[in-house]
């Protein structure tokens, strides 16, 4: 049977290192993805990755066991992430953002419509905690109680911010993949 | 606990998408006991379908896996590199002066370091330590 997230954390807060490789292995490239498609750019998010890693070995001894290791880990990478952000826009507030109003302006829309934005450049376009959500939740194996403890919120501010962001990307999706979109809302399963 | 209607199932689907696994533990049974009895809402889950494929797609942490060296321009010359840099004779030479300037560097650079010999400090230890599991995570992946 695998070892499970907690287990190999609760051997690394021993100094066991090969278990630390194992969770490297294991959470690298999740993190990865995670902390470049906050930050939108690859060294930054591999420069994130470096930090945190270190953090869950310095720090394992002090993770309560009692906890999920998988939203500790990705929790300090989150901190990392919002932390390169507010360095880079320091005037932001992004707390206060959730309940900013965050529709695109009528500048905004037709941009979005001129250019045809990919799912992936909406994503980018998203306010900064929606994209946070977004990105957390459909990393592989990730549920909803591990993203809203990963962001220290609650499961039903995370439904908020997901339900705004989804609803944006749907709209996307539509305009890209009608006839695929088409289908699926028919109830066709793939 | 909410109680699970139709109603309450679509607003779930609307913010946590298609797969009922990565729903809310809180409300996850509720909702495959409503979805057993109302097969009629997987159309709901299917709108969603698309959109869950895409994010996955985009974010899938294969784009930031390390390529392999052949991937990024052919069959790398290494020989012929080294020739068009060093194009007067054998390449002992400049070999030879490059360990002799890296000596003296690492010999001039240790005999003016006045950092206590602990600096060679935890951090360093620790990011050693990273390091080294980020290698093997790489070998594991280029095999």
């Amino acid at each position: 049977m695998a070892e499970s997230d907690n287990d190999l954390l609760g051997l690394v807060a021993n100094g066991d290192r090969a278990a630390f490789d194992r969770l490297v292995l294991r959470h690298r490239g999740p993190l990865s993805a995670f902390a470049h498609r906050l930050l939108g750019n690859r060294s930054e998010a591999e420069e994130i990755v470096q930090e945190c890693l270190t953090r869950v070995w310095s720090n394992a001894p002090r993770w309560d066991p009692e906890g999920s290791a998988k939203a500790w880990i990705y929790r300090i990478a989150h901190n990392l992430s919002v932390d390169r952000l507010r360095v880079r826009r320091p005037t932001v507030d992004i707390e206060s953002r959730e309940f900013e109003d965050d529709s695109p302006t009528p500048e905004q829309a037709l941009t979005i419509k001129r250019e045809n934005l990919s799912v992936r450049d909406a994503v980018a376009a998203l306010p900064e905690r929606q994209r946070i959500a977004i990105s957390l939740f459909h990393l592989k194996d990730m549920t909803a109680d591990e993203v809203a403890n990963t962001m220290e919120i609650s499961v039903d501010a995370l439904e908020s911010l997901l339900r705004r962001a989804r609803a944006k990307l749907k709209d996307i999706v539509r305009q890209e993949q009608p006839e695929a979109y088409a289908r699926t809302a028919a109830g066709e399963r793939r | 606990m909410r109680e699970m209607t139709e109603t309450r199932f679509r607003e779930l689907a609307d913010a946590f998408g298609s797969d009922l696994a990565k729903w809310p533990s809180s409300e996850r049974d509720a909702a495959r006991a409503l979805l057993s009895e109302r097969r009629d809402l997987e159309a709901v889950l299917a709108e969603w379908a698309e959109l869950d494929a895409a994010l996955t797609d985009i974010l899938d942490e294969a784009e930031l896996q390390p390529r392999p060296v052949a991937e990024l321009g052919g069959a790398f010359d290494l020989r012929g590199f080294l020739s068009a840099l060093w194009p007067f004779g054998g390449l002992w030479q400049p070999a030879a002066g490059l360990v002799a300037a890296s000596a003296a560097g690492f010999i001039v650079g240790i005999s003016l370091t006045d950092l206590p010999a602990e600096t060679t400090n935890v951090y360093d230890d620790q990011l050693t330590i990273v390091e080294s599991a980020l290698g093997a995570e790489t070998l594991e992946i280029n095999q």
